[in-house]
């Protein structure tokens, strides 16, 4: 098995950019882009609230592709289910921790704009139940004792992947507490344009950093197969040595 | 209230994104030490 270079000069260079563009991007939205015309600087919350939720929705289908290649691969050629469950385990955690940042500051900007941390509106309880599914998986990967522990969370994030559409579409289809859509939401909708730049340099600084998160943890997954590996190989070799 | 708000939200962001890359970075290292073979390994070859 080949060993990931992540922490090569590439991995280098990307998080030196990423964190050069979160730099920049933070400063574009907490101190350039002028503060909302009905609720002043707390809508700047807005700048890390939005792209993290937009990526909360991007993952679950690098979890989904990988779950469904893991399923067809497991049987066929076992190095390449390897490969496609450390991207799936990887995608599944930072998909997690985008959905704990939208859920989080969703309530902060909730309470000051609308008096109250929580409601149980479709677009917060469908994005709930999302990170619910993927907590889930993850508790399933990891407390599971049987063998087929990876083929059940597989198959888990096949359905899980399910509620990324309704957590998209509820504003559309039900009337929420929620804000109605900005982007492509009709004539009224969108963003002021003074809001843009902040907004777009925001979802680039986040996704940037996402993929890096997904190379560093898929690293990480690669180098406990090998561990697991080797430590069976010597095992092997032990009962064989045993048994001459 | 607001500016309290605001900084709870991105202190929130910084520190769970800052939390899980550096225990990726922790698992990371502790996998590379807990691979050097035991002091007095049995390690040789057939």
């Amino acid at each position: 098995m080949q060993r990931s270079r992540i922490f090569g000069p590439l991995g280098l260079v990307w998080f030196l950019l990423t964190l050069a563009v979160i730099v920049y991007a933070t400063r574009l939205g907490l101190l350039l882009s002028p503060p909302e015309a009905t609720m002043g600087n707390v809508a700047r919350i807005l700048y890390y609230h939005v792209p993290h939720s937009m990526l909360s929705l991007v993952f679950p289908y690098v979890n989904f592709g990988a779950s469904l290649a893991y399923l067809y691969w497991r049987r066929r050629d076992p190095l390449k289910a390897l490969t496609a469950d450390a991207i799936a385990i990887s995608a599944a955690e930072v998909t997690v921790v985008y959905g704990s940042i939208c859920l989080v500051t969703g309530m902060l900007w909730g309470r000051v704009a609308w008096g109250i941390w929580w409601t149980w509106d479709a677009r917060l309880t469908s994005m709930l139940l999302l990170w619910l599914l993927y907590v889930s998986y993850l508790m399933l990967r990891k407390l599971s004792s049987t063998g087929q522990a990876h083929t059940l969370a597989a198959v888990l994030s096949v359905f899980a992947a399910i509620d990324v559409p309704i957590v998209y579409m509820s504003i559309r289809w039900w009337r929420t507490q929620h804000p109605a859509p900005v982007f492509g939401g009709g004539p009224d909708s969108g963003l002021d344009p003074s809001m843009k730049p902040a907004f777009g340099w925001n979802v680039l600084a986040w996704a940037l950093w996402g993929v890096f998160l997904l190379a560093m943890r898929y690293a990480l997954e690669r180098r406990k197969q090998q561990r697991e590996q080797d430590a069976a190989l010597q095992a092997i070799e032990a009962s064989l040595e045993m048994a001459q | 209230m607001e500016a309290r708000h605001l900084l709870y939200a991105y202190t929130a962001v910084w520190v769970i994104q800052g939390g899980y890359a550096g225990w990726i970075f922790y698992q990371w290292l502790r996998l590379g030490r807990n691979s050097r073979p035991a002091a007095g390994a049995n390690t040789r070859q057939q």
